[in-house]
């Protein structure tokens, strides 16, 4: 195996931080760490990249062990949630700075690499631009240079689009996926937005309260999710008790039809433009729906319709929780 | 990466740490040697006579002469202190609600007079105001004594206010501007705007300049000397057991008897520290830099006035000092002249030469130190930094002779014999000075992503080139404005210095001192004269030069 964690522990105050955590990494994949803030997702990738030393348990590389490497000699980069550039050196001196260091590079030879790196992530013609000068998508495409210009084993990425508004998040996304698949490097990325995990990753490790909750593909974790949390931190979730079982219904798997006789109302109707979210009342019984399109969002509040789930082929499963 | 490649990089990691540790050892060392251990050294020989442990020292404090010293000591330094602090006040609301262009020439101002040599108000005072003074007798005819105590606090004011202005105007500064706003919003006039609320926002602040000057009032021994005729004073009765009869016991227990003081002082200091670190962050400068109280009514005239005279009295000292170091009275007339520079003794060239040369190393080297310390405590934070932190603090509470006398006590034999040297001026003037930059390091460093360090690393720089590489060139500022600060400071203070000086080793400030000690004034005003251009020169020119380098840098 390319990466394997074994038995990390690393625990702060207050029982904050990381309390066991086994996982394996394959070469060229994109792993996301998904969950809230305090779940221990940063935390494991600061031991990766070598910031902090763990309580206990092991890091192998490729066979070897690197828990006690500091991060100057480890084959890790990473690209930091706030950047971290250097903002007494120009855009072309950032990238080469890891060059230089860890490669042991002159300037000179450094140089031209770095200028690759650029225009590879479509920054050429800003070499001698100021960090204070850019916009906060530009940085984010030095920080990304500039890590993978050490030519790391392994890119580490602390939330990286968190400080970037909608739009931009989106396409720096796509552009991210599309650079990993170009260039094969194993990237751990780590973040609490559920849409960019699914979106990007081969595996995600949902955690919570430091340990791993589930590890799967994004359609494992969606579709089959183990747990209540994990159903409800990835996508919406309603909990139906039938027959003594509980059984998950995403609210987009549920129907409904106007109906005066129906057995639920509608007691509160989100237009979101694609989508339009309801919450239909039955007694106690609430239940959430998402449908789609311009028909999906004709119905109004106190609505009488006819609801139910389970008849389509992508439908729920169950689930015991 | 080949093997051995990989073993060079080792190497050169290996070194970095050991680099790193001996940098720290190194700062943690000299906290301990130079600061820790002459305070330690003071204390020490307060309590033991001939190697015997005695209380001699403390019960001659108690004896009649002495009580009357203490007594002078506090009515001096209360009255002056209080009335200093009262005018620094006005002083700094003026410097803080003052429209734009009069805001920035008021702070430039009393930045500018900051940079006295001692005893250059005590030289006019005496020169307007003397027996044969300008005004009082060539003008009104007048013969007053100006010596006594009214003359020590009146110069002690004339001397401090320019800094306690300064020090309290970022408690101004720094205040929730929202609260004014409020304040002002719910109808409050600005007197009542004024008293409720800017006046319970600044208390901190106040208290603190108040016992500062306290504690630099009563630990003053030159002003006393110059201008307290029969008039004496517990730092006055220092000096002379030192200076005259080297009876270092006595004096070391009178310097221990105004640590209280010091210690309320920084008590106060320190809450009020606090209280602005803590405004920071959140935004509560609702008003894009400018002022949220405006000056009208009563408080404009109060605030106008003290500002007025102030710089009424700065304009008297300064013009006074340059008029009589380049003119000559005697004929009854004013003549312009540059005898006075010329018969100036080789000596005092000299002293001016080392007075430059210490204190830039001095200013230098403690700025360095300042970062260095901030960098290890708060960016680092190895465990008990905190702690060398705050004895790094402690020179610059406590008065200034008992940290000179703490030198003397502690260099003057085996094993740190280093009395009579240049070194033991340079490592005073050091560690005194170090908390100054270590302070405005610690502020800089809260603005810097703590990640940056971090990122450093992991792209494969040493511990040392993320210090040189890194840290040392994101606060450069920083080094710039401690240098000049503690140049300037090392230029124009005489405390702790006095004692240190010898033969062949004085230094501008110490025979200034001396010249107006020995009545001769002119000399003495064409040394306050050189110290003021050097100095002010220095200041400028550093300032275009952090100015040229911003401007570069975009």
């Amino acid at each position: 195996m390319f990466l394997q964690l074994k038995g990390l522990k690393k625990i702060y105050e207050e029982e904050k931080g990381l309390k066991n955590l086994d996982l394996e990494i394959e070469e060229g994949s994109f792993v996301t760490l998904l969950g809230p803030s305090g779940c221990g997702k940063t935390t494991t990738l600061n031991l990766l990249g070598g910031f902090i030393q763990p309580d206990s348990g092991h890091i192998l590389l490729e066979g070897e062990d690197i828990t006690g490497l500091p991060p100057e000699r480890r084959p890790v980069s990473t690209v930091f949630q706030s950047y971290a550039l250097f903002p007494h050196l120009n855009v072309l001196d950032n990238v080469c700075y890891g060059l230089r260091f860890f490669r042991g590079m002159k300037k000179k030879e450094a140089a031209p690499i770095a200028m690759e790196e650029l225009k590879t992530v479509g920054l050429s013609g800003y070499e001698t631009a100021r960090i204070g000068e850019l916009s906060g998508g530009q940085q984010q495409r030095v920080a990304l240079a500039r890590a993978m210009a050490t030519g790391p084993k392994i890119l580490l990425l602390d939330e990286p689009l968190s400080n970037l508004d909608a739009g931009l998040r989106v396409q720096l996304r796509e552009e991210l996926k599309e650079l990993q698949k170009k260039l094969g490097i194993t990237m751990v990325f780590v973040t609490h937005d559920q849409e960019e995990a699914l979106s990007l990753s081969d595996k995600i490790v949902v955690m919570e309260k430091g340990v791993a909750v589930q590890t799967g593909t994004p359609r494992e974790i969606y579709f089959s999710p183990v747990s209540r949390y994990v159903a409800s931190f990835v996508g919406k979730a309603n909990y139906i008790e039938e027959n003594g079982r509980v059984q998950i219904v995403r609210p987009e798997d549920v129907w409904m039809e106007m109906d005066p006789s129906g057995d639920y109302t509608v007691r509160s109707a989100s237009f979101m433009g694609a989508h339009t979210l309801y919450e239909l009342e039955n007694g106690s019984n609430v239940i959430k729906a998402d449908l789609f399109g311009r028909e999906g969002s004709l119905f109004s509040v106190g609505d009488r319709v006819r609801a139910g789930w389970g008849s389509r082929k992508d439908g729920p499963r169950d689930c015991h929780l | 990466m080949n093997p051995r490649t990989e073993k060079r990089r080792h190497g050169r990691y290996a070194w970095a740490e050991l680099g790193d540790r001996l940098i720290l050892t190194l700062v943690l060392a000299g906290i301990a040697l130079f600061i820790l251990y002459p305070i330690v050294s003071v204390v020490a020989t307060s309590f033991f006579k001939d190697g015997h442990f005695t209380l001699e020292y403390y019960r001659e404090l108690a004896s009649g002469r002495s009580l009357k010293l203490i007594r002078n000591s506090l009515w001096v330094s209360s009255l002056s202190s209080i009335l200093t602090t009262a005018a620094a006040f006005f002083i700094a609301l003026a410097a803080y609600a003052a429209p734009g262009r009069i805001r920035r020439f008021l702070r430039r101002s009393l930045l500018f007079t900051m940079i006295s040599p001692p005893f250059v108000s005590a030289l006019a005072y005496i020169f307007l105001f003397g027996r044969r003074g300008l005004i009082t007798h060539q003008l009104l005819g007048l013969s007053v004594n100006p010596y006594g105590w009214h003359g020590i606090v009146i110069l002690q004011m004339i001397g401090s206010i320019s800094f306690a202005s300064l020090m309290l105007l970022p408690s101004f500064d720094h205040m929730d501007q929202r609260l004014v706003l409020a304040s002002r919003d719910l109808g409050a006039s600005p007197e009542k705007t004024l008293f409720s609320v800017i006046l319970l926002l600044v208390r901190p602040g106040i208290l603190s300049v108040l016992f500062t000057l306290f504690t630099m009032n009563l630990a003053d021994f030159g002003t006393p000397i110059v201008i307290g005729g029969n008039f004496k004073v517990l730092a006055t009765e220092a000096y002379t057991q030192v200076i005259s009869t080297a009876n270092l016991g006595r004096a070391s227990a009178i310097s221990i008897l105004m640590v209280p003081a010091a210690a309320v002082a920084f008590y106060f200091y320190y809450q009020s520290l606090k209280k602005n670190e803590s405004a920071g962050g959140t935004d509560r400068n609702a008003m894009d830099g400018e002022p949220a109280y405006t000056l009208t009514g009563a408080v404009a005239g109060a605030a106008w006035t003290v500002t007025g005279m102030f710089f009424l009295v700065m304009a008297l000292k300064y013009g006074n000092i340059f008029l009589s170091a380049f003119s000559n009275t005697a004929s009854g007339s004013l003549t312009f002249t540059l005898d006075y520079f010329g018969k100036l003794p080789r000596s005092q060239w000299n002293s001016f030469g080392h007075s430059l040369v210490y204190s830039a190393v001095a200013a230098a080297v403690s700025a360095f130190l300042g970062i260095l310390l901030s960098y290890y405590t708060h960016r680092r934070k190895i465990a008990g930094m905190r702690t060398a932190e705050f004895f790094a603090l402690l020179p610059y509470i406590i008065p200034g002779t008992f940290f000179g006398l703490g030198y003397v006590a502690a260099f003057s034999h085996p094993p740190m014999y280093i009395r009579g040297t240049s070194a033991i001026i340079i490592l005073n003037l050091v560690f005194r000075q170090i908390s100054l930059t270590n302070k405005s390091a610690n502020a800089m460093f809260s603005g810097i992503d703590r990640k940056i360090e971090d990122a450093a690393r992991d792209l494969g720089a040493s511990r040392l080139e993320v210090l040189f590489g890194v840290i040392l060139p994101l606060l450069k500022t920083t080094f710039a404005t401690g240098f000049i600060s503690i140049f300037t400071s090392c230029m124009t203070s005489v405390g702790a210095i006095i004692f240190l000086i010898s033969p062949g080793k004085n230094v501008a400030s110490a025979e200034l001192f001396q010249s107006i000690e020995n009545g001769r004034y002119g000399v003495a005003s064409v040394q306050a004269v050189l110290i003021i251009l050097v100095t002010v020169g220095i200041n400028m020119a550093f300032m275009s030069l952090t100015k040229r380098r911003e401007r570069g840098g975009k």
